[in-house]
Formats: structure tokens, sequence, C-alpha cells
């Protein structure tokens, strides 16, 4: 079967190697199609931190179930799955209480682990997710983002009624911004691009900001008025876009960490104690985020067309990388397809 | 490996690369006209697009001879016949169009060239009394498979070119281009898009270009009613942005449909003249759509 290797940065090899076959308790995925997210194109420009070369990318996929391994029941050979792409120890503190999404040696199949990048896949079942017939495989494949979203959204509580800020509109937040929506928010949306707040628009988000024409306090009584806001997800991973958020956030609100912060960025730590912010970290998702996610795109609470930007053939990967650095903010998700 | 990429074109590797189709000059392609590929290149063209109709008369050797000696790049083309239907309810037929396609690779291997494309999946013309069932979109699907399969060997790229409801009774429409290509399932297999078609099919013009830019192998770059390209209601703007955002950089194509034999003015209803010549169109519409490309690739 065909292979895409990063052998270096920038750089992907096509190798034939041999089909892998589903041990106990696994199940042979066919993928049929890949997303390309932020941290790919990290290790693609070679400046992700935990990530060296030779790797097998792809970590956000959508697949056929060729075969499955002894033990494993209730995933049916054709129907369409994708999996979870975390590697736990199980045996580490927090995997002790059950947060094996922050497991201490987590490694994550497409970064740390070999990922999906070839024509079949040995995956875990228990990580394995069954997609429903009706789903598309960009469907599929957004199911991964789509679980952090889910997972972020629930890590400041009861979100129905309050009104959240989503500072970034790029894939997560987007995804961020319609799981605020589905869970009762009020949320406003802000980006530097008009295409990604066109898109999220697109998505049901009506109220978007444009940071580099509009003050975030200004936006915010646009939008809210005189309630402000109590939740800020900080999805975009920029310096103006989080000191914002801490100056403009309501006493006593919540900001929410998801995007991957590249530098390290001074945070008004005066403010937040004055203000008694909470300051709140998320990291990936869990098995029922997955699953969650599942249902909301099934449900059409979370709407994924107007995220599909581009497709390129397996064969041209690497051209997959060439038009996001081309289109820059341009673009949402870019698939390759198998 | 098993199968790369055509070797022409790409993704952001420089610019288009500008085909002239031999039907320009010529119903039938042989050792009698491989002028016309000096023509091509006097004319300001990169690649000579050879028509593979009567792949008994077209001789590789001599046609890689001559590229070579005029600095030319070709590609091949065909429209199936009943002859050659792939999606023939006769397996004798089904057969003879599957060997057809398999000689027409091999003479596109053979003449040094990559991309072998057109209406390869069912006779041009053909019509049928209700839609399709399913059995032909199989046959088809089946009968290309073997073909890519047999052309990955030999380096060579197959092309679907979806062509009007008049000429086609199986692939009108880009997204019927991907379902077929997604039924073969063989990472050879590539999009042809014909801007002329597109203007009786697609609902615009720049959203089936772009789905299928980086699936292209070629792409006819032709005018609504195949004048001169830039004198009809083709959305030219919006096929180079969608090229130029995907950074689309393989081969396009000029038709002339002004000197055509009585067999294709018929096949393609042709009833008058489009412009002056051949050559006058071809001019014209090259330095056209130079310009648009100009604006749009930067």
């Amino acid at each position: 079967m065909r292979q895409a290797v990063m052998t270096s940065p920038g750089r992907i090899e096509f190798r034939e190697v041999a089909e892998p076959k589903p041990g106990p308790g696994q199940v042979l995925l066919r993928v049929k199609q890949i997303g390309i997210c932020g941290s790919d194109v990290h290790v693609y420009h070679g400046r992700h931190p935990f990530t060296s070369y030779p790797v097998v990318q792809g970590h956000e996929f959508s697949a056929v179930v060729e075969a499955i391994g002894e033990g494993v029941a209730g995933i049916a050979v054709g129907a369409k799955a994708t999996a979870r792409p975390q590697v736990a120890c199980g045996e580490c503190q927090p995997c002790r209480r059950g947060d094996y999404h922050i497991c201490d040696h987590l490694k994550v199949q497409g970064f740390q682990a070999p990922g999906v990048a070839q024509e079949l896949f040995a995956a875990e079942a228990e990580k394995t997710v069954s997609l429903p017939d009706s789903f598309s495989h960009v469907q599929g494949a957004l199911v991964e983002p789509a679980a952090v979203a889910v997972h972020a959204s629930g890590r400041a509580g009861e979100m129905r009624g309050k009104n959240a800020l989503v500072s970034g509109a790029g894939p997560i937040g987007n995804l961020v911004a319609q799981m605020c929506a589905y869970r009762g928010a009020h949320v406003l949306i802000t980006d530097l691009s008009d295409f990604r707040l066109e898109k999220a628009k697109e998505c049901g988000i009506e109220a978007t900001s444009n940071a580099s024409q509009e003050g975030l306090p200004e936006a915010s009584q646009r939008v809210f008025g005189s309630q402000g806001f109590d939740v800020a997800f900080e999805c975009a991973g920029a310096e103006a876009s989080m000191s914002a958020a801490v100056e403009s956030v309501n006493k006593g609100g919540a900001i929410v960490i998801v995007a991957v912060f590249q530098e390290k960025p001074p945070v008004d730590l005066a403010v937040i104690g004055d203000r008694e912010l909470h300051l709140i970290g998320s990291l990936m998702y869990q098995h029922c985020d997955y699953e969650e996610a599942v249902n909301r795109i099934a449900a059409g609470d979370i709407r994924t067309g107007p995220l599909d930007s581009m497709h390129f053939p397996f064969e041209r990967y690497l051209d997959a990388y060439h038009y996001i650095e081309h289109q820059g903010t341009k673009c949402l998700k870019v698939f390759v397809d198998l | 490996v098993r199968y790369s990429a055509p070797t022409i074109g790409g993704i952001f590797v420089g610019n288009l690369k500008y085909a002239v189709h031999a039907y320009a000059w010529t119903g039938s392609w042989s050792n009698e006209t491989l002028d016309l590929i000096d023509r091509a290149r006097q004319l300001g063209f990169d690649m000579i697009e050879i028509p593979l109709m009567e792949v008994e008369l077209v001789d590789p050797g001599a046609i890689s001879k001559r590229l070579d000696e005029v600095g030319l790049d070709a590609c091949t083309s065909t429209a199936c016949s009943e002859s050659s239907d792939i999606t023939a309810e006769d397996e004798a037929g089904r057969r003879q169009g599957v060997e057809y396609l398999k000689q027409c690779v091999k003479a596109t291997a053979d003449m040094g060239a990559t991309v072998f494309t057109g209406v390869t999946y069912s006779a041009l013309g053909r019509k049928i009394s209700t839609m399709p069932e399913e059995s032909y979109w199989e046959r088809a699907a089946e009968g290309l498979k073997e073909a890519a399969r047999y052309a990955q060997d030999l380096g060579v790229t197959v092309g679907i070119e979806p062509v009007n409801r008049y000429e086609s009774f199986l692939v009108n429409t880009c997204d019927q281009a991907f379902r077929l290509r997604e039924m073969i399932d063989e990472p050879n297999v590539a999009i042809h898009l014909d801007a002329y078609h597109m203007n009786i099919e697609e609902t615009d013009f720049y959203e089936p270009t772009k789905k299928a830019a980086p699936y292209l192998c070629h792409y006819h770059l032709s005018e609504s009613h195949r004048g001169t390209p830039g004198t009809g209601l083709v959305d030219w703007d919006g096929i180079y942005r969608a090229l130029a955002e995907a950074g689309y950089s393989g081969p396009v194509g000029l038709e002339s449909f002004v000197e055509v034999s009585p067999a294709m003015a018929g096949a393609t209803c042709i009833w008058r003249r489009l412009a002056e010549s051949s050559d006058q169109l071809l001019t014209d519409g090259l330095a056209y759509l130079k310009s648009v490309e100009a604006k749009h690739y930067g």
C-alpha cells in the first residue's frame, strides 16, 4: 500500500509498504480523506516542538472499515468510521483519574506516533467511532477538530444564556463558536480575515467583528450591549487577541485557551487577579467528545460545508501545504483524498 | 512508488502550458501532418494535442523525434466512437473499447507524453433512450480502471472530459467526472474540463474549476460558441482566478473548429465559420487568454 512520509520539513516521500493486519481489539480502516490542521502545518515548516522526522502525518480522517480483529464487536465492516489519534500510557496520575487526554506520556498519531497518511490503518477498536451512513468523508474527517470544540466549549461550565467571545475564526474557532451556540450561548466571533468571518456567518454565527477594523470593547458593546461577555475562547494564538480578551471580559469571567501559542505572550496578571478571572486550559478531547462531535454533525448543529475549502489527491499531499501557504487565511480546511 | 503525478504540470511550479489541438488544422493525424508540430511552435504554443481517434495511423516515434527537434511537448486525446465504447452492452464491444484505450495509452507513452485524455469513457454522441442505469457507469469505471492500471506502468495519466448532454449521455459535469474517478479508484485518473461544455452544463465556472484544479490534467479553453476565446459568454476571469488560487501550472488548451472535417462538423454541430481562419482564432485567442492569465497569476 502507499504511504506518505514526511522525511524532513517540506519534503514528502511516497513509499510502498506492507498492508497492516488488524490485531486483537483492532479495526483495519481504509483511509478515504485526511484533513490538514495547523499543527500539521507546523510540522511541514519544521516548527513543531514535539515532532521528529521521518513522520507519517494524518490524524483528522475519515475511513471505511475494511476488517475487524479478534474480539471486536459493534463495528461493522463497510461502515464509515474515524478514530481518536491519542496513545496514552494508562498508568500516570492523569490517566489513572480518567484524564488520559492529558497523559504525562501522551503520544499523538501523526506527530509522536505514526499517523494515517496511508491507504490502510490499524486502529484500536476502543478509539474507533462508527459514523452514520449519511456522513460525507469531509464530515468524518472534521470529527477530530469538532471534538476539540466539543471539549473546549465545555471547559467553562454551563453556557446557556451566557455571552461568549471566540477569538479566531479558523477551523477550530469556527467550530468552537458553533458548539457554544449549540450550548445556548450568544456568540461573537472575531478575526482579521473577512473571508473567515464570512464562513462563520455561513455556519450560523451572525455576530462577527474584524479586529483590524473594530476594537473589542466596541464590538462587545455593539453585540452584547452593557452586558459584556462572560467567557472568552482564545482560538487565535495571538498576543493581541489574548490581551484584548483579558482586558474586556466581565469581572469573574473565564478565558479558555484553545489555541497553541508559538510565542509566550505577556499576560496582565494584575488584571486577572484584580477581576478574579479564570484562566482555563483545553487540550484535545476525550472519547465522549468524539461521540458528541459525531452527534452534533449528524444533527446539523455543527455545519461542515462552509469549512470545506479544497481537496488534493494523495499524490499531491505536498501541494496541499503549498496551497495552504499560498491562500493564508483565505481558506479553512484542506483535505487530502485517497 | 506505483505512480507519481504527471511530469507535465503541477501546483505552484510555474506558468500554464498552452496546447493547441491539432484538429485546428486536420481531421486526421498521420505522418503527413507532422509539420503541425512546427506550426504550433510558431504560433507560440508550448504543447500540441495529438488526436488518437485513428490511432493506427499515428506514428509515435516520428512524433517524438519531431517534438524533440522543435522543442515542444505533447498530450494526446480522443473521443471514443461506437467501435471503441467501453460502455457497450456486449462484452466483445466493451473489450474492443478497452483494448483501444490501452493502444492510445501506449502511443502516448511512446511519443514521450504523459497525458491521454478526452471522451475516454463512452462513445461521443451516443444517445440512449432513458437515463443511464448504474451498469453504464460500472462498465465505464471497469474499462477505465483496466486502462489506468496499464497506464501506471507507462507513467501516463488518463483524463476524463465531461462533455455536454448532446455529446454524451454519461459524464456531463465536473461532479460526474469526480464520481467516475472515484469509481475507477486509480491515482492516475485525472479530470479534464472544457469551458464550452461547462457553459451548457455547470452553474458557474469558478467553483468547478476550483474543485477540479488539483485533479486536472487538461483544460480546454473553448468559448461558449467555439469561436475565439474572449468573444463569448465564458467567465474567463472566474476560470483563471480559480486556477491561479490553486496554483495550477499544467496544460490548458485551445481548440479551433474553423477548419474541421465534415465528420467532425457533424459530431460537434459546427454549421458556420467561427473565425476568419484557425490561425486567426488561435492567435487572437492565445493573446487574450494570456492577458487574463497575467491578471490572475501575477
